[in-house]
């Protein structure tokens, strides 16, 4: 996975805010918005960031939009890193971003979500303080009216992931460890569910995968997303089917728990 | 006060426990306490195990959860049995119940408790809801004030001479529903963004199941300053515990309601400065004073009736049986 001569053993510490994109360029200024006031507040804390947009050959008009982003707001902190083709999977470009990234930590957001900016302090610490391969907290869903609706993200690592997601990709990670369990399986027989069979990886490699109960951000409902287009019901029975396979071959995870079940952490108050 | 020292002298009592919902244990745990500081020898133990004997008292915490937890739904008859066999043995019996009058909860456990014959369906919690009660599951209602124990009283007040570091603005914990995700949405645009926030999906209350325990709670709770809550249903109701979890931690606890307090209710409600409407209540809480409010609390709560007096009050009362919808005290 690490591209020949790439300092990933030692990366410097500090947060890499990655959005990837696919022609998703009106949700652009939200999203890369609240990762620049995420690096604002966390550089003036002392905590080297920065954002890195992985653009995945958009036909929109993103690609512009962001090299005017690029231009205004470098000394800010921001990146723009155009794929010389489409990869076409978001695990592809998700890795993109793993090898590309300035600091050892990197929060995965995409263009229709939108981060809490004074919150990430804290899913800082809470990486730090537990090692954890990865962290994350409660996405508030936002229905296409402005209204908040519901919330993902909001328990922590349970048996029952087996059969259901309910952890977003939108979480805080530590580099290191995401390469040296081998990044995100990137095939189409689990597009849009990657971050899911990510998750089932960790936990059964022995990682960490933490629940930190605090909003980390927001996902703004957008018709037509990558993760709407593959609820076909052959699609989703044959994705659950290799994860089940991969997982759970002979059903004992019930009985034979990772050990990241149920770890819940806040930096302020400890294990919950 | 009420004069104890005569009521409960080598009497002994024993509190029956669920199996389901840990949260009802630990406040048969607290009766238990009660009891034995009345004079009671108490025995406490789901009612699977139950030693057979002769009791004075014998009080039966969450009946519905009692009677499912003996074997689940299909063993509820066969639980009823062991129930009135128990009550039959006892002096006196009673269901203890804390939830809202107008709940399916409350008439589940109106039924049962009828259906066992245990005359007294005592609530504790922070207001007498006899008037709420529907007028065909009123016998045998019983209000009492829930109480903090004469033990926890000095090590509240001690809380306000060691104030604990509060970096946690405010925590919102409950199970996950749409109303509840639009009020932290406003807590963070109104207070702070930094909540705790925690609301899983709705699951039976065990032990290991997603819900945060007693502990986790109390210990999220020491590093809060306010501890914001609201029902799950529209129906009138304070939360006494919640109102101790925030106690016990140093917290300021906070109720939302869904309609403004009547003048009735006002007047039977403690603690009305942090009952809010849901209109405002996020305008209001940026506008509280911590330290003040805090302060206030803890000294109006510590002034209450304890619930050793109230379970005095009731015991005392059993040789001829309350009134249904009488208040425990004037």
């Amino acid at each position: 996975m690490p591209e020949p001569g790439s300092p990933l053993r030692t990366p410097p510490e500090g947060v890499t805010i990655a959005i990837p994109n696919w022609n998703h360029e009106y949700l652009l200024p939200r999203s890369v918005g609240s990762a620049l006031r995420a690096v604002r507040d966390l550089r003036a804390r002392g905590i080297a960031a920065d954002a890195l947009v992985v653009d995945d050959q958009s036909r929109d008009g993103s690609l512009t939009l962001l090299r005017q982003f690029e231009a205004l707001y470098f000394e800010d902190g921001l990146r723009v890193l155009a794929l010389p083709q489409n990869g076409g999977l978001p695990a592809k470009t998700r890795d993109h971003a793993l090898r590309r990234a300035t600091y050892r930590y990197i929060v995965f957001m995409d263009a229709d979500n939108e981060l809490v900016p004074n919150n990430l302090y804290h899913f800082y610490r809470a990486i730090k303080d537990m090692r954890a391969a990865l962290v994350y907290g409660n996405l508030i869903h936002i229905d296409a009216f402005g209204e908040a609706q519901t919330l993902v993200s909001n328990e922590s690592f349970q048996t029952r992931m087996m059969a259901q997601n309910y952890i977003d990709a939108f979480a805080l990670a530590d580099r290191t460890q995401l390469l040296d369990a081998g990044g995100h399986l990137d095939t189409r027989d689990i597009i849009a569910r990657e971050d899911w069979e990510m998750n089932l990886h960790l936990a059964a490699v022995g990682r960490r995968v933490v629940f930190v109960p605090l909003v980390m951000g927001f996902y703004h409902d957008v018709p037509g997303s990558i993760t709407k287009a593959t609820t076909d019901a052959a699609i989703h029975v044959a994705q659950h089917r290799l994860i089940h396979r991969i997982y759970n071959q002979l059903n004992i995870r019930g009985k034979m728990t990772s050990n990241t079940r149920h770890l819940r952490y806040h930096p302020d108050i400890g294990y919950l | 006060m009420t004069e104890i020292a005569a009521i409960g002298a080598n009497k002994t009592a024993l509190v029956v426990l669920g199996t389901i919902n840990y949260y009802y244990d630990m406040i048969g745990e607290r009766v238990a306490v009660a009891l034995r500081v009345l004079g009671y020898t108490v025995t406490v133990a789901p009612l699977r195990t139950v030693p057979g004997a002769h009791y004075d008292w014998c009080f039966f915490v969450n009946l519905y959860e009692v009677c499912v937890g003996y074997g689940g739904y299909g063993a509820v008859d066969e639980a009823v049995d062991r129930v009135r066999s128990l009550v039959a043995d006892s002096e006196h019996s009673a269901t203890v119940l804390l939830e809202c009058v107008a709940t399916r909860w409350y008439a589940e456990s109106y039924r049962l408790t009828e259906r066992c014959g245990i005359p007294v369906l005592l609530d504790l919690g922070f207001h007498d809801q006899a008037a709420m009660v529907d007028p065909n599951m009123r016998k045998g209602y019983r209000f009492a004030f829930n109480g903090l124990l004469r033990t926890e009283i000095p090590s509240v007040r001690a809380l306000l001479d060691a104030p604990l570091p509060r970096p946690v603005p405010w925590t919102f914990v409950g199970h996950l529903e749409p109303k509840r995700v639009k009020f932290v949405e406003r807590l963070m645009n109104r207070l702070d963004t930094n909540g705790f926030v925690y609301l899983p999906t709705l699951a039976h209350m065990k032990a290991d199941g997603p819900h945060l325990n007693a502990d986790q709670l109390r210990a999220a709770l020491r590093r809060t300053r306010y501890y914001v809550w609201c029902a799950h249903h529209d129906y009138f109701y304070i939360e006494s515990e919640r109102f101790k979890d925030a106690l016990f931690a140093g917290a300021v606890p906070i109720k939302v309601l869904q309609t403004p307090l009547t003048a009735e209710q006002s007047a039977i409600v403690p603690f009305g400065y942090v009952l809010l409407d849901d209109a405002d209540f996020d305008t209001r809480l940026a506008a509280m004073d911590f330290e003040a409010i805090h302060r206030r609390y803890i000294e109006d709560f510590c002034v209450l009736p304890t619930l050793e007096d109230e379970l005095a009050v009731v015991i005392g009362e059993a040789a001829g049986l309350p009134i249904a919808g009488e208040p425990a005290h004037a």
